[in-house]
């Protein structure tokens, strides 16, 4: 299981979330929803450990053990995985040349024909393993390619931040298709999102969690994603 | 006064022409200016009949290696095999194993020789040696014209294609050991062949300054691919220097790996293109590191319609080395279609590091198309952050964003190299180095 108790954080001495709690277990989904500022990225960031994101208070479980002082890489080679909003592009790094490192220092087999493999089932042809990491792709190209480094890790436990923002609709059904396999291999997904919509390509139940401010104002199944689409964040 | 030029030209019992030469540049040698590019070195202080101004304890099995080079060669990776080499515990000249090389291509049409020998054997080359790099053009080239003092020749006959890189460094060691050492290549009309140029790992030299150069030319339709790897020790302060002349449809390509600049390098190259449609690239990576100095200086002249000239160099800086890259195309007034390209970068890994790029292009003629690129950079910290979210430690990060950037170059240089080269990247990288 991988929990979150009492978490709360602050980013150069001002605090922007507030007794965060959840619980995910494996092959769950839980949706996080709210409006631009409610802390939904600084949730990721800390929960991965982001060296900007202080936690003032609370724990990180990852199944038993206390993951929060754990550096980035630690927690990510421990099983926990994380797609960036704003993926970064690097213009000196072959992608391929990346994967092959990445999936050696986190215990896999670099298998080049795999990775092949998965980038296709995600709509991206070999020609952008060739290419430089997330350069000149375009905003759905980079988050295929969060996601089908997702799929080649197979975490225990994934954050999601907005993989469906500045995506077109080919791009939306690879993620949401990344989404279910995922979920089917029994790995736990925490996604944030602005919109409903993608939850409409989940084949499966899933809870949601609506933060603002900073803190969470109300928790519900997909009744209340279908609510938020209808009326917006009001209160 | 006597002159020690004379003296060691009749020692060696050189050619009258090459005699006269060395005396000539001796005595041109007071008044010849520096070039500018590069740092200027104390030149009087060495003796040009003696056996080196470094002490270094006699070797004669690998049982006597240092133990800080012996825990160099390790941390680095260069195989057992290869110690003896660097170490130049081989007498490759007569070793069987060489003898049986040269014949092998000798067969296929490459003449490997002592440039000694070689001036000996072939007046013609009276014709060739020096002449791409006449003693007047600074103290350098007069220097070590005077004094040169071993070196090779290494022609590969018209039509020749050598499928296997020929080991300047492995053939002769003679070249390797000389304060001054010379090499000169001709590829003839139509020949293929591939040079290597030095090791990965520093060699034990006993000269604490190196004044060598390289003469190559590449004849109509000819191609030439040169790897030059250099590693010298930290007490070595080296300046050597390459001329390449092509002829039409010739091509030069040259990968340059600079691993350890010793405790100052200043390394000028400049390809002339003679011929129409000859063509020239180089790609250069450098690691500049603790207190090292580095003037690198490259330079290709259009000088025919149709040719092209490309400049790629790639410096990783760290702690407090200092990196001077010049680069230069010019075309002349012959030079109608022709084009040339400069791309050139370092990175800093930290605050002490300093690298100067300064990219030139000049034309004459009208209808030539030159252009350049350069930045100076440092690693992002975003950059950094991605890669250890995705389970690399912040030295891995880094070590792999450095082996990324220089991958460009590093795709050109022969792989029985790219193992030990990236492991030099990584320990740049890591500051283990």
């Amino acid at each position: 299981m991988f929990e979150v108790r009492n978490l709360s954080v602050s980013i150069e001495g001002v605090l922007k979330l507030n007794d965060i709690n959840l619980k995910v277990k494996p092959g769950e989904l839980h949706v996080i929803m709210g409006p631009n500022g409610s802390g939904k990225t600084t949730l990721a960031m800390s929960l991965m450990g982001h060296p900007r994101y202080k936690i003032v208070n609370g724990d990180i479980i990852l199944n038993g053990e206390n993951i929060k002082e754990l550096p980035m890489y630690e927690r990510t080679r421990k099983g926990l995985f994380m797609s960036f909003q704003h993926p970064v592009e690097i213009d000196s790094l072959r992608y391929l040349t990346f994967l092959l490192e990445v999936l050696k220092k986190n215990g896999k087999n670099p298998d080049i024909d795999w990775i092949k493999r998965v980038f296709e089932k995600m709509g991206l042809s070999e020609e952008f393993l060739n290419r430089n990491v997330n350069a000149g792709f375009s905003g759905g190209e980079k988050k295929r390619a969060e996601l089908a480094q997702m799929l080649l890790l197979s975490p225990k436990y994934a954050i999601l931040d907005e993989p469906d923002t500045g995506v077109d609709v080919d791009s939306m059904k690879f993620i949401a298709g990344a989404i279910n396999e995922a979920l089917s291999r029994g790995t736990g997904i925490v996604l944030i999102t602005h919109y409903a919509r993608i939850l409409n390509e989940i084949g499966k139940g899933f809870y949601v969690h609506i933060l603002a401010g900073g803190e969470i104002k109300a928790e519900g199944g997909p009744e209340l994603a279908e609510k938020i689409e209808k009326q917006g964040f009001g209160e | 006064m006597e002159s020690i030029a004379r003296k060691l030209g009749e020692m060696r019992g050189e050619p009258d022409w090459l005699i006269e030469l060395r005396v000539e540049a001796e005595k041109h040698l007071k008044s010849a200016p520096f070039p500018a590019e590069i740092r200027p070195l104390e030149l009087a202080t060495y003796d040009p009949l003696g056996k080196g101004d470094v002490e270094l304890p006699e070797i004669k099995s690998l049982d006597d290696i240092p133990e800080n080079i012996r825990n160099m060669l390790i941390k680095m990776g260069v195989p057992e095999y290869e110690w003896q080499k660097v170490l130049g515990l081989i007498q490759v000249d007569t070793s069987s194993q060489v003898t049986s090389f040269k014949e092998y291509f000798e067969k296929q049409g490459v003449v490997v020789l002592s440039l000694l020998d070689a001036v000996k054997k072939f007046d013609w080359l009276r014709d060739y040696a020096f002449k791409l790099m006449p003693y007047k053009t600074n103290k350098f080239a007069a220097y070590h014209t005077a004094y040169w003092n071993g070196g090779i020749f290494m022609w590969i006959k018209k039509g020749a294609n050598i499928a296997y890189p020929l080991h300047t460094y492995f053939l002769i060691t003679e070249g390797a050991l000389a304060q001054a050492d010379h090499a000169l290549i001709i590829a003839d009309e139509g020949a293929h062949a591939t040079f290597i140029e030095g090791c990965t790992a520093p060699p034990l030299v006993r000269f604490s300054a190196h004044i060598g150069a390289t003469e190559v030319y590449v004849k109509k339709g000819a191609k030439v691919k040169g790897v030059v790897l250099q590693n010298w020790p930290e007490y070595v302060n080296t300046r050597p220097y390459t001329n390449v002349q092509v002829e039409e449809d010739g091509e030069i390509e040259v990968a340059v790996a600079i691993l350890g600049t010793g405790k100052s390098a200043g390394r000028y190259e400049e390809v002339h293109l003679k011929g129409k449609g000859a063509k020239a690239t180089i790609h250069s990576i450098s690691f500049v590191k603790n207190n090292e100095y580095l003037d690198d200086v490259i330079k290709i002249y259009l000088e025919a319609e149709n040719t092209y000239g490309l400049i790629q160099t790639k410096g990783v800086i760290r702690d407090e080395g200092t990196s001077n890259s010049y680069t230069h195309i010019e075309s002349g007034k012959n030079a109608c279609h022709s084009k040339g390209h400069i791309e050139c970068s370092g990175i800093l890994l930290n605050s002490g590091a300093k690298h100067t790029t300064y990219p030139g292009v000049k034309s004459i003629s009208p209808s030539s198309e030159l252009t350049h690129e350069a930045y100076v950079g440092r690693i992002s910290e975003e950059s950094l952050t991605y890669l250890m979210a995705r389970g690399l430690s912040e030295e891995d990060a880094l070590a792999l964003l450095v082996k990324g950037y220089i991958e460009p170059v590093t795709r050109h240089i022969p792989f029985e190299y790219l193992k030990e080269i990236n492991r030099i990247a990584e320990l740049v990288a890591k500051g283990g180095f």
